[in-house]
């Protein structure tokens, strides 16, 4: 348990660093009230517009296909620190499992689907 | 941690103790490399360019970091209106802590690591997944288009990377059996000598990785998130001052530490190529040969780092950025399938050549 109450310590440290970092930076920067200095940049001309648009994500097929080879791959992890003992016959077993999903993504990648339209 | 359990302190007191000085000893040296490697990439790629590169602050421009970060620090502070303030204030501590979290786990030497974990090589790439949320409000909450345009991008990045980096460590800790970073090293010392290495084994895991480290960095040729010529300054165009030196902070820290961690799980960490130690030739007693022999490691880890470090400033001195559609099928076409390939070779090697 003690690694994990480590791990909390050093992120919160590493907050409180980069806190201090800003805090730092508050005291001794100047500051001033620009109306044009604080509007969006956009190369120095007025922007146009607003960039809280609705968007189409292009690449959703991808965000799909990565969530299942993510999960493959957090399934395979404890396969492979135990592989030594498990010898031949797990080897296989993964490899089956491994060369359905690899299918899969070739499957995908003929379809067509792994494509920026 | 056991290391140092003399028991003067009870544990409330020697815990926190133990892990601030280990986080002040890391932080010094994250500052120092970072400040370091702003001035040789900036001098390397002077010298790819045939200029001469910063040589007006200090000795040779041995200054010119420090000068830029104290510019830095006077900087005014710009939050766009109609920026969304709380975020756009958070997103450069999220980009930045994990970062920093991260320098804690690396074995620096037989000695010294601030945390030795079970699950340490899990836990480095996990952290070092944090900062693309960071990037993401970074993106959104600045109410710029090329800030979302650069942050949307990020994330299409990630989906490259994440794989192929999982993977390839996939095949290492097949090899070593364990997923802490001390074994991991520990397994590489099996032939006393480079021989050992799981960049042996494990060729094709190590170039998938390295590529898929650099996207990870955010480099060119995989800049996207920031492509400076596409647009502005992407997801960090709105930022200045302390903020901005956050994100170029957590830029630099990031490149290093994941050279280093790819020294580590590849390149046999902090062993020495040779097997031996200069130390060990020496007539010296275990007293003075021990902490001789910790240097000499940290020397070693060093030195392997650099050299990748170095590498991945020369692939941006020589290659153009890509296109984003184009790399997302880079990765998912060529490096997946390879990092898939690179699995059945470890597992064949290692079944069938045993001892290795």
């Amino acid at each position: 348990m003690q690694e994990f109450l480590g791990l909390t310590i050093i992120f919160v440290l590493s907050v409180l660093f980069a806190l201090c970092m800003l805090v730092c930076a508050f005291i001794v920067r100047p500051k001033d009230n620009n109306r044009i200095k604080k509007s969006v940049y956009e190369c120095g001309m007025f922007p146009f517009g607003t960039a809280k648009i609705r968007f189409h994500i292009q690449y959703f097929i991808f965000a799909i296909l990565f969530l299942i080879f993510d999960v493959e791959t957090l399934l395979l992890f404890p396969f492979a620190v135990v592989f030594d003992e498990l010898g031949l016959f797990a080897f296989l077993e993964a490899a089956i499992f491994i060369v359905i999903l690899t299918f899969g993504l070739f499957y995908a990648i003929r379809k067509g689907l792994l494509r920026w339209n | 941690m056991n290391y140092f359990n003399i028991s003067y302190f009870p544990d409330y007191v020697y815990i926190p103790l133990y892990y601030l000085i280990g986080f002040i000893v890391v932080a010094v040296l994250m500052l120092f490399v970072v400040l370091f490697l702003v001035l040789l990439e900036r001098k390397l790629l002077g010298f790819f360019t045939v200029r001469v590169g910063p040589n007006r602050v200090g000795f040779h421009g041995a200054l010119q970091t420090v000068a830029d970060a104290i510019k830095l620090l006077f900087k005014e502070d710009i939050i766009p209106l109609k920026a969304d303030k709380l975020l756009f204030t958070l997103s450069p501590i999220l980009v930045f802590a994990p970062i920093m979290t991260v320098w804690a786990y690396i074995p620096f030497n037989g000695f010294f690591a601030v945390q030795n974990s079970v699950v340490g090589s899990l836990i480095f790439l996990s952290l070092l997944s944090f900062p693309i949320l960071g990037i993401l409000f970074a993106g959104i909450s600045s109410a710029n288009k090329y800030s979302l345009l650069g942050s949307l991008r990020a994330c299409a990045q990630t989906l490259c990377y994440e794989l192929p980096i999982f993977i390839s460590l996939l095949s290492v800790v097949i090899l070593s059996g364990s997923l802490d970073l001390n074994d991991i090293v520990s397994a590489q010392s099996i032939n006393n000598n480079c021989f050992g290495w799981f960049i042996i084994p494990s060729l094709l895991g190590f170039i998938t990785f390295y590529i898929s480290s650099v996207a990870m960095m955010n480099r060119v040729p995989f800049d996207f998130p920031e492509a400076e010529s596409e647009f502005v300054g992407g997801y960090h165009t709105e930022y200045s001052g302390m903020k901005f030196a956050m994100f170029f902070l957590a830029e630099y820290a990031s490149m290093f530490i994941l050279c280093a961690f790819m020294a580590t799980i590849f390149l046999g960490g902090f062993l020495s190529p040779f097997g031996k130690y200069i130390s060990d030739f020496l007539p010296l007693s275990d007293l003075i040969k021990t902490p001789l022999i910790f240097i000499e490691q940290f020397f070693w880890l060093i030195l392997k780092t650099m050299v990748l470090v170095v590498a991945v400033i020369w692939t941006r001195a020589t290659l153009p950025r890509l296109r984003i559609d184009r790399s997302l099928e880079f990765f998912w076409k060529l490096i997946l399938p390879l990092s898939i390939l690179n699995i059945f070779i470890v597992c064949l090697i290692k079944l069938f050549m045993g001892a290795r």
